[in-house]
């Protein structure tokens, strides 16, 4: 297990040290420098400012300092508000981010599973029907438009919940239904597949001939085994969601982080775009690195193999 | 129980011309695969569908006499009517030429991205798995680094650079995609090196063009399939998400993404301005989902009875 944790933990800085790489020379790849938007900067001011921020130094020098910040945990700063930094911006998106994603996600994951066990035991019946086609339509509509049909039909014209905005938990539903009916959908289908495989495993027929209850064999054999792979899922999920959705926190005005990323696209804030990228990179990235750990606890077979 | 014993049992006798003949007449791998995707309603339904919309992606806009890119200020935000199919925006262009125009767009794009990624798929992957050893090593580690950068920023982080265009957003697609397939293509082609089959047509001695021609590629080209067409729809909501966050094709040239983005501004005003994009574009993307699934029912040979 140690090395398999050390193998595993290697890979991950690789990654993070990879993306970060990139990303810094995907920053100085693109035309014009952060100042040049400046015009009536007098040429001392800018060579101060030059200075300060070691744009006046070797592209490799430049990427020593920012590995440096890195290190110590600092994004760097706005291109168009001088005065922010990368990270007091996410910092400040963060909360709102992470309340509609982790309530979103975990109402969207426990209904997808309950949907797909649901599923997997009337296998071609009705309810596994309505369920699979419940799944192919979250998982193949995008997510605006079923957040944009949320918000026409239940703010717009039942007038039950607020159309945008964020002042109190009543803000909040709707944002949670778009970001819970994704994971509903893929959720329900990871879930019947899973449970479907095992249900026709050797020891699940085992299990069934030596004389368990029906009951028994779904709880103690098929259930767990089935949960395994979910568990993969959940890692990457958890973190993607904390970031929030782009698309969805755009619709509903959610102040997260999501929202101000788009924002920064749009007004060319190549700093915050990049930062913004690194930061949702390294959650995911420690996302799947958890759940690989998760996988290890939970199925040993995994930690057998290399 | 009754007694066995001999006088009981008989001889049938082998007829060997019989055992020769072949009962029924032998199909191909892909008229098998037709039939047990006709038997698939969903997936056939999915199928009209998508010759639909594509027929409309072609002739829509030039069944109704209006340009895409101006239109009469004085009609703008008009409801849907005889005259205006699908309304008209903000600046009153026709809607009805601009959503078919733009879900044309997502189809080039679509198949465009799925086809260069499965190409490229095939190189990498195909030359990580057969020469093995090392060499697959190193380079399946660069896809699994790669892989963990989610794909959509992957693309963000190549548009930033390249800027907004048809050319940049399938660039950036292609260069962000490909991971996925070459690992698959890698998965097969060590699976197939493998097989009984490949070991036969060696020890009979076909050299490597035949193999890989005629056995290796026959062998995944089910699985490229089912790829191509879930590789569709992924590229067709990639492209719609650049375009809604604004970084998608340039205007005035209309995407899907960016005529939902323009629509959702309008919802509480002018919802049909949402309704015909947002319907297309998941029309488009439920009609390839489905059909994916029915062409994998069909075409992988695990599912065989």
């Amino acid at each position: 297990m140690g090395r398999y944790v050390l193998k595993r933990f290697g890979l991950m800085i690789i990654t993070v040290w990879v993306i970060a790489t990139l990303t810094f020379f995907l920053m100085h790849a693109i035309p014009g420098d952060p100042l040049s938007t400046d015009r009536g900067m007098p040429p001392e001011v800018r060579k101060n400012i030059e200075a300060k921020y070691h744009l006046d130094k070797p592209l490799m020098i430049q990427y020593a300092y920012y590995i440096k910040d890195l290190l110590h945990g600092d994004l760097g700063l706005s291109l168009k508000y001088k005065t922010r930094t990368v990270n007091s911006m996410l910092m400040n998106g963060l909360p709102a981010s992470a309340k509609v994603g982790l309530l979103g996600m975990l109402i969207g994951v426990s209904v997808g599973i309950f949907l797909g066990i649901i599923a997997a035991l009337n296998n071609k019946g009705f309810l596994d029907y309505l369920v699979i086609f419940i799944a192919i339509l979250g998982m193949s509509v995008p997510s605006f438009v079923f957040a944009s049909v949320y918000q026409y039909f239940i703010g717009v014209k039942l007038l039950w919940l607020p159309v945008a905005g964020w002042e109190g938990p009543k803000y909040l539903i709707l944002p949670v239904a778009s970001m819970a009916t994704f994971y509903i959908a893929s959720y329900a289908r990871y879930m019947k597949t899973s449970m479907i495989e095992v249900m026709g495993s050797d020891y699940v027929v085992t299990a069934k001939s030596k004389g368990l209850s029906h009951t028994a064999v779904i709880i103690k054999h098929v259930l767990r085994n089935a949960s395994v792979p979910i568990i993969t899922f959940i890692g990457p999920s958890l973190a993607t969601s904390i970031v929030g959705s782009f698309v969805i926190e755009s619709i509903f005005g959610v102040p997260g982080i999501g929202k101000f990323f788009v924002d920064s696209v749009k007004q060319y804030d190549y700093t915050m775009i990049l930062g913004t990228t690194l930061f949702t990179s390294i959650l995911v990235v420690l996302g799947y690195f958890i759940s690989d750990m998760l996988y290890g606890v939970v199925d040993p077979r995994i930690r057998l193999d290399k | 129980m009754a007694e066995l014993n001999k006088e009981k049992f008989q001889t049938v006798g082998k007829d060997l011309a019989q055992s020769q003949s072949i009962s029924r007449p032998s199909i191909t791998y892909w008229k098998d695969a037709w039939r047990r995707l006709k038997e698939n309603k969903v997936a056939m339904v999915a199928m009209v569908v998508l010759i639909l919309l594509a027929i409309m992606a072609f002739a829509g806009p030039a069944m109704r006499p209006f340009d895409y890119k101006t239109g009469d200020i004085l009609d703008f935000n008009q409801k849907p009517g005889s005259l205006h199919w699908f309304g008209t925006d903000d600046i009153g262009r026709d809607l009805w030429v601009r959503v078919w125009r733009g879900a044309r767009l997502s189809l080039f794009i679509g198949l465009t991205v799925a086809i260069a990624n499965i190409v490229l798929g095939i190189l990498y992957g195909g030359v990580s798995g057969y020469i093995g050893g090392r060499t697959d090593l190193i380079m399946m580690r660069i896809c699994e680094i790669l892989g963990s950068i989610p794909y959509l920023i992957r693309v963000i982080m190549i548009m930033v650079i390249l800027g907004s265009g048809v050319g940049t957003v399938i660039l950036a697609m292609t260069v962000a995609g490909w991971v996925g397939t070459a690992r698959m293509i890698r998965g097969q082609v060590l699976q197939l090196k493998e097989m009984e089959f490949v070991m036969a047509a060696k020890t009979l001695g076909a050299d490597t063009s035949r193999i890989i021609l005629k056995h290796l590629v026959p062998n995944t080209m089910g699985i490229l399939i089912v790829n191509l067409t879930f590789r569709i729809p992924s590229a067709i909501f990639g492209e719609a998400f650049l375009g809604y966050i604004g970084m998608g094709v340039e205007p005035p040239e209309p995407s899907l993404g960016i005529l939902s983005q323009k629509g959702t501004n309008m919802i509480l005003i002018e919802p049909y301005q949402l309704a015909s994009p947002a319907i297309v574009i998941s029309l488009l993307m439920l009609a390839f989902t489905m059909l994916g699934e029915g062409l994998r029912d069909a075409l992988d040979p695990r599912l065989r009875k």
